[in-house]
This record gives C-alpha cells, structure tokens and sequence, in this order.
C-alpha cells in the first residue's frame, strides 16, 4: 500500500519541481544559445551573406499580402555596409555607406541620393533607420549590441528541435519571445542563424518578418572601393528628405551634404 | 460588322493595353504592382514593434504648491497685533508719567488722588496689553519660521522627487528609443530638403568629382506625396527630371526608402 503512495508522491515531485526546474534550465540555455548567436554576428570583422525574404502587409481591406525581396549584404566593419536589393516586383535597390558618405539608389528608376555623414556602423544604422526612416530590414542584427539587446528584449526562449528540413544544414529550432514580437530562428552549429521568422503579435493581422540566410562567409576579402558607390553615367542625383519634428525642427542637426 | 471572334479579340486586346498601361503608369510613380501598399511594420523586420507614444509628464510646479512655497518677501506675515488691542495714545508721554507718577509714589504715595491711581492703573494693564502683543507677536515670528523651513524642507523634497520622475523617464525614454529604434514605421509627414539639385537653386558645378554636382541644402520644410495626381509629362532640363500635371511641377526625393516627389517652381523656360 505504501509503495502505491510512494509512486504517487514521486510522480507529484516530479511534476512540482523537477518539470520547472528543467523548464528553467531549457529556457536559459536556449537564451544562452540565442545570445552566442548574436555574439557571433556581432563579433565578425567582416561578412557577407544573402537574404531571401519575405514580410506581410495587412492592406486598408484587412487583406493580407507577402511580398519578397532578395538582399546581398556586405559589411566591413566598423564602417562599411553594402546592401543591394531585388524586390518581389523586379526594382533593384541599395544602400551603400563607406565610412563618409551614404548613398540610396534605385536602378530602375535611374536615380541616387547622397548624404555625407562620418560616422562608425553602428551609428550610421542608428542614423539610417531612426532618423532617416531608411528601412534597413534585420537592423538590429547589424550592430554590435545585438547581443546585449538580445539579452534584454528576450524574454522568454525556447528550444524547439533539431530541424534537418529547413536549410542545407541540420539547425536547432528556436522560439522566443520579446514583449513586442514572437520570434523563431533556426540555427546552424557554427551558431549562425539560417532561418529566421518575427510575427508580430500586437500589431493587425498579427503580420510576420521571415528571412532565410545563405552563403554566409565570415572570412571575405573586401576592399574599401566595394563600399564607394559608382553612379551609371545616366543616372540622376535627387535629395533627400529629412524628416521634421514638428514645428519644422529637423530631427537630426548635425548632419550635411556633400 | 464585327464577327464573334473579332470581338473576343478585341475585348482581350483592350483587357492587355489597360493592364499594361497600368502596370507601366503604376511603376513611373514609384508604387507596387497594382495599388498595393508594401510598406508595414513586418517590412522593416525590426526585433520591436511599433513605440507607442505615452505623454511625458510635466514638471510644473503643483498649484498646491505655488500655494506653499511663495517668494520670502511676500510671505512673511506682518505679526498681527490682538484684535481687542487698542494701542494706547500718547504711551510714551502716559510711561513717562506712569514712571514719574511711581517716583512719586516711593516719595508720597499718600499724597496721590484717588483719579491718579485709577489712571496708573489703566496705564498699567496698557502695560500688560503690550507685553502680551510682544509675546504673541514672538510666537508668530517662530510660527512663521517653523512653517517656512517646514516649506522648504517639504519644497526640497518635492523637487528631488521630480528629478529623480525626470531621471526615470529619461531612462525610460532610453531604454523605450533601445527597444524600438529598428521596428517604428518608416513613414513621416514632412522633411526638409537635402542634397540634390531643386529648381530655383543657382550652385556651382563641377563634373570631375562626382560629390560635387550641383546642390543645394533648402531649410524650409516640405512636404511630399507618393503618387502624382495625374499621368505627368516628363520634361529633363540640365540634367533634373521634372513632372508636370497641369500647373502644378514635381521632382523626386528619397523619403525614407521610397522615391516620392516635391511640388518645385516650374523648371527654366516653362
């Protein structure tokens, strides 16, 4: 009769206390595994990789719709990027920034624009995305605190599998969580991320970000020329508009043309 | 006139030419395919939502305490004499005869009228009056100078309290831009004009350096639209695209990640 209670109190200990704890040490981990992830990234000198993605937008008629874009990123740091876009609907884009001057430009429509700003890269994503509201997908990935935001934004990460599917690589599936957005990335063993999915949740229609990487290469040989943008001999230079607080105070003070 | 099959060709015809003009018209205004918005928050792949906007608190002064704390010179009260006081006429001279009238009291009190000592004995409570509005006045004074420090003190607090709410928020703030910098929405309302060439501007040009084409920073704030209002003519004057519809004259500029366009002065010689 007692051994009949002990399997009762041992299955309730269990479930009480051995279930949480190893729920607790699956949640640091995986956190653990997402922050090496980031450290990764945000440690590179330098690296290029190619981004297929994808993201939502919940039209005025609550319809939803993806569109796709192809992106080449190339950076060198502490102050070089390079992104050359394809979208879903065949413009051929890009941002380039060589450490002095950044340049938006758009192939098709046969323009660019310059702007003259020195600065490192974490700054000039800062400046690009918050600032002048250029829409650099992924941003947070780019600069050196992602680890450090990682940390403080994840509030809750799970390890999922191990997922011999979704890219040329076995991955480990995570899932996390921030108080924004719900997130899923899918990681290699050399801790680099080869899918990557954002819902987020509280916005309409709850839209999502995914993104896969490929080609990654940590170790590439750039020379400062690729980060210099060489305008084709017909293409128009057009300004740029800054954006403006209100009451006209621009957003930005220091910022000038060449 | 028209058999069936002529008119089935004609109708995919005229089906093709409206969809490739509206393909062609939808691309020269620098929209999607269709009238498809493509901008959203998911677009910006940010690790955040969108910030939301909460009031920043205000740091006035209560009003409770503008009633507190009021400036040294206005607050200190004048020291309120007893209401029943009635300061005696003629005190000092009435003293001096009280003082006179007590010399002579030592000398020959037996000789003072029975009026005189009912007037000494007035000029004695005046005396007792005096002293007690001199007491009630000291009392005040303290009064005054307790409740003042207690102001200050409670003053002193209040601001600290609001410097440390200020120090809050601004960590707050910090923390709200480090949490949401990459996932607010691209879209403003209005910028102000860099770079570039804008009609109306008179700049150097120089071929050689590709930096140094003709620019021009505008001050002024601008606004912009996404799409022209009508099928524009292009016209290129020096090197600058212009869109006309009707009286109305566009050139393009980067919002964000978008090309849009400007209203500009009509281009030389138009």
């Amino acid at each position: 009769m007692y051994k009949k209670y002990t399997f009762f109190l041992a299955l309730f200990f269990l479930c009480f206390f051995v279930n949480p704890i190893a729920y607790a040490s699956n949640n640091g981990s995986a956190k653990e595994s997402l922050i090496k992830m980031a450290q990764k990234i945000a440690n590179l000198k330098s690296f290029s990789v190619s981004l297929r993605m994808g993201y939502d937008v919940l039209q005025d008629n609550g319809e939803k719709i993806e569109f796709n874009e192809i992106r080449e990123l190339k950076i060198k740091r502490p102050s070089f990027i390079r992104v050359s876009a394809t979208r879903s609907d065949g413009e051929q884009v890009g941002l380039f920034y060589d450490g002095k001057v950044m340049t938006q430009f758009n192939l098709n429509e046969k323009v660019y624009a310059q702007l003259e700003k020195k600065m490192d890269l974490d700054s000039f994503i800062h400046y690009a995305v918050s600032t002048l509201k250029i829409r650099v997908p992924l941003a947070r990935m780019l600069v050196s605190t992602f680890p450090s935001d990682l940390k403080r934004l994840c509030k809750k990460a799970d390890f999922v599998e191990r997922d011999v599917v979704v890219a040329d690589v076995p991955t480990n599936h995570y899932a996390g969580r921030t108080e924004d957005v719900d997130f899923q990335v899918w990681i290699a063993d050399d801790n680099l991320p080869r899918r990557l999915i954002i819902t987020y949740k509280k916005e309409d229609g709850q839209p999502q970000f995914w993104a896969d990487f490929k080609k990654w290469d940590i170790n590439p040989k750039f020379s400062k020329r690729e980060f210099v943008f060489k305008p084709q001999r017909d293409m128009e230079k057009i300004p740029i508009l800054i954006p403006v607080e209100d009451k006209g105070k621009r957003m930005e003070e220091k910022d000038h043309v060449k | 006139m028209l058999n069936r099959n002529g008119l089935i060709f004609l109708t995919i015809m005229v089906f093709l030419a409206v969809s490739f003009w509206d393909l062609s018209y939808g691309r020269r205004l620098g929209r999607g395919g269709r009238s498809f918005s493509r901008s959203g928050v998911a677009s910006r792949g940010g690790f955040s939502g969108r910030r939301v906007q909460r009031p920043r608190r205000q740091y006035r002064a209560p009003a409770n305490r503008q009633a507190r704390f009021t400036p040294r010179s206005q607050s200190r009260p004048v020291a309120q004499r007893p209401q029943n006081y009635q300061r005696p006429q003629n005190v000092q001279s009435q003293n001096r005869i009280q003082r006179g009238s007590n010399r002579m009291a030592t000398g020959s009190q037996n000789r003072i009228s029975p009026e005189k000592r009912q007037q000494i004995a007035q000029n004695k409570g005046n005396l007792e009056d005096r002293q007690e509005w001199r007491d009630k006045n000291r009392e005040d004074i303290q009064n005054e100078r307790r409740e003042r420090q207690e102001k200050r003190q409670e003053f002193a607090k209040d601001r600290q309290e609001d410097r440390q709410d200020f120090i809050e928020d601004i960590h707050d703030d910090h923390h709200d831009w480090d949490d949401h910098w990459d996932g607010d929405g691209g879209e403003f309302v209005a910028g102000v004009i860099v770079g570039g060439v804008v009609v109306g501007a008179v700049a150097a040009a120089n071929a050689n350096d590709q930096y140094d084409q003709p620019q021009v920073v505008y001050n002024n704030t601008t606004t912009y639209v996404t799409t022209l209002p009508c099928h524009p003519k292009e016209v290129k004057v020096n090197g600058v695209t212009y869109f006309n519809c009707g009286s109305d004259w566009y050139q393009r500029t980067y919002a964000g990640s978008e090309i849009t366009f400007i209203p500009v002065s009509p281009p030389p010689g138009y």
